[in-house]
């Protein structure tokens, strides 16, 4: 009970860093990056990479934030920015990317299903059962990572440009705050954020080139619940969609665990299209 | 601008025909009816398997025109497409395996097509009463694909979970015997065609004007009186009527139904025919699965490979692009030509 709860909590922790760049972009400009699930997916074969280079995995985890950021700056230039007027070809484009992305993924590293090694192997004695360290570290580097982005989006004057951003862009734009700088910054760290969350995920799944739509699902799931444009709702989400598919999900089969999950998120978008955490219309 | 005039040019979706650069309806007409007449008479030269291949091909162009219809008439894009087709699989698979009603063939395919339109028709009307639309659409639908595959293989015992269910083969309609692959390619033909011109007719008909209507501005149409989620209902029932008949029909030619039919990478197909087709057009849907699929088909083996990220880089081509797809390039094209050739009379 109390590994299915610690479990629960880093699934949770992961969703958050998933999750939190696909809100945020939608908050910025109204578009949903399809790709973002393969971004995950570039960031756990970056620990692969480093893996089959006979290198530590920690290279990987350290590594995969800055080149899935990369890479997501590259997308944003290229093609996202193109389309920021059409956010229904935007879905189609970004779908398009995600299957360039996946098919790249399985040209070079190949089809098949992999299992990453865990980098750290001991385990530790906490509430009167023994769990694994890896697990422990996940979900209290994830949980600092979320708490330095939810710091910085209340408590800094970045945090303030955006949001100044999401609620008037034109307004924001004539009070000097660079949008276009705004829009690239954020999808940066949101691919930045799902490559690291990646890496880190890496050694406790069935990593193939796959996964990447079962980890969008998920975080469309968060957003949905959370409401679309903010850091803090999203976190909130993360933590009661990643609790409750981990705790529902130990008394009836996964599938249908998320398919009630599925069923509550319709429910929510229904009635409060804004998120459960949202009083009033302002994103917080 | 009136709201009149918004509908009225809506309808046809491209810019004021002028007679002389555009062909008449007449010419249209007597080039389709050689193109449906070439197309029944292709089982003679072909080998059974491009005959079979062809139904395929041509089941895929049915289920796309009612993604067209979606997405290209009604602005909603689903990612999920394929659930309605699987469903249409899945649903008269079933009824042809596991029942022996009288006319049991016939009942497959009107239950194949019954259920996946009254799927769409009823939770259309749950999630656009609820004002879903746009992006949020197209999430909620990419979940549909997802969790339908999923519990396709899951629920083993009703769906033969992941091996997938096998299908007989040779099925009967009536006084129709569809055991030869080019009796039922003639028949898929029929079905596509007809299928076809009542979408045409559907799609000008004061309800698709409505529809027209509610993509382009939603507020106003129900200022004057729509019900825009029954409207938007009614395009997602529609669309589901066409994939479950092509589904229906698509389950004893392949003779073989699996999760992955209903999933999210047999959406994606869905989506890339039409965007490459030319979305709102219709028939640009219908030709795009057609030639998507033949090209797939004629490549080599080893080319297969590459084909998935071909097809991601051709839909991101298109979409930056040509949005229009292949039937705006042409269309466009016959415009060129037509002031080219314009200009050039009007000089001598």
């Amino acid at each position: 009970m109390v590994t299915t709860f610690l479990n629960s909590v880093s699934l949770a922790a992961i969703l958050g860093l998933v999750a939190i760049g696909l809100a945020v972009i939608f908050g910025v400009r109204g578009v949903i990056n399809l790709a973002h699930g393969e971004l995950f997916v570039l960031g756990a074969y970056s620990t692969v990479w480093f893996d089959g280079r006979g290198l530590s995995l920690w290279f990987g985890v350290v590594a995969a934030p800055f080149v899935v950021g990369a890479i997501g700056w590259a997308l944003e230039v290229t093609v996202v920015r193109r389309l920021y007027t059409r956010p229904i070809d935007t879905l189609v484009a970004t779908f398009g990317l995600s299957i360039i992305i996946r098919e790249i993924i399985k040209l070079s590293f190949g089809k098949g299903s992999r299992n990453v090694p865990l980098p750290l192997s001991g385990q530790v004695d906490l509430l009167g059962t023994s769990y694994p360290q890896y697990r422990l570290f996940l979900t209290a580097a994830s949980a600092v990572i979320l708490g330095t982005v939810a710091w910085l989006a209340v408590r800094t004057d970045i945090g303030v440009k955006v949001r100044a951003v999401i609620q008037r862009r034109p307004m924001a734009e004539a009070m000097g705050i660079d949008g276009r700088r705004i829009d690239q910054g954020i999808f940066v760290m949101g691919a930045a954020l799902a490559g690291l969350a990646g890496a880190l995920m890496a050694p406790l799944i069935t990593l193939n080139p796959e996964v990447g739509p079962t980890f969008l699902a998920r975080s469309f799931l968060v957003v949905i619940i959370g409401g679309i444009g903010s850091v803090l709702p999203a976190i909130g989400s993360a933590i009661v969609i990643g609790l409750s598919e981990g705790l529902i999900s130990s008394y009836i089969r996964p599938v249908y665990a998320q398919m009630l999950l599925f069923v509550v998120a319709i429910v929510v978008l229904c009635v409060r299209p804004t998120g459960l955490f949202r009083r009033g219309g302002e994103p917080s | 601008m009136t709201f009149a005039h918004d509908l009225r040019s809506a309808g046809t979706a491209e810019p004021p025909p002028t007679a002389r650069r555009t062909p008449t309806a007449a010419w249209r007409g007597l080039v389709l009816l050689a193109a449906a007449v070439a197309l029944w008479l292709l089982p003679m030269v072909l080998d059974t398997r491009s005959v079979s291949l062809l139904s395929r091909f041509m089941l895929f162009g049915l289920a796309a025109l009612g993604l067209d219809l979606l997405w290209g008439r009604a602005g909603l894009l689903s990612l999920g497409h394929a659930a309605l087709f699987g469903l249409g699989c899945y649903t008269s698979g079933l009824v042809l395996t596991r029942t022996t009603w009288a006319a049991n063939d016939l009942v497959a395919v009107l239950a194949g097509i019954a259920v996946p339109a009254a799927f769409g028709f009823f939770a259309g009307l749950v999630l656009f009463k609820g004002r879903i639309k746009g992006v949020y659409f197209g999430i909620v639908t990419l979940l549909f694909a997802l969790l339908f595959e999923q519990l396709a293989g899951t629920w083993g015992s009703l769906t033969g979970g992941f091996n997938g269910l096998v299908v007989p083969g040779g099925i009967t309609i009536g006084p129709l015997d569809l055991e030869m692959p080019s009796d039922m390619y003639r028949v898929v033909l029929v079905v596509s065609i007809l299928g076809y011109l009542v979408v045409r007719w559907f799609a000008s008909s004061p309800l698709g004007r409505a529809i027209e209507a509610s993509r382009m501005n939603d507020l106003r149409a129900e200022a004057l009186g729509y019900d825009v989620a029954v409207v938007r209902a009614i395009t997602l029932g529609a669309a589901g009527a066409l994939a479950g008949l092509a589904g229906a029909l698509y389950a004893p030619v392949e003779g073989f139904i699996y999760p992955n039919q209903l999933g999210l990478v047999a959406s994606t197909s869905f989506i890339v025919w039409v965007a490459i087709g030319g979305r709102g057009t219709l028939i640009g849907a219908f030709v795009g699965a057609v030639i998507v699929n033949g090209v797939q088909s004629r490549l080599s083996d080893r080319f297969q490979e590459y084909w998935p990220l071909l097809i991601g880089c051709f839909l991101l081509v298109v979409i930056l692009f040509e949005p229009g797809g292949v039937a705006g390039s042409s269309r466009r094209l016959v415009a060129a030509v037509g002031s080219v050739r314009s200009r050039f009379r009007a000089r001598s």
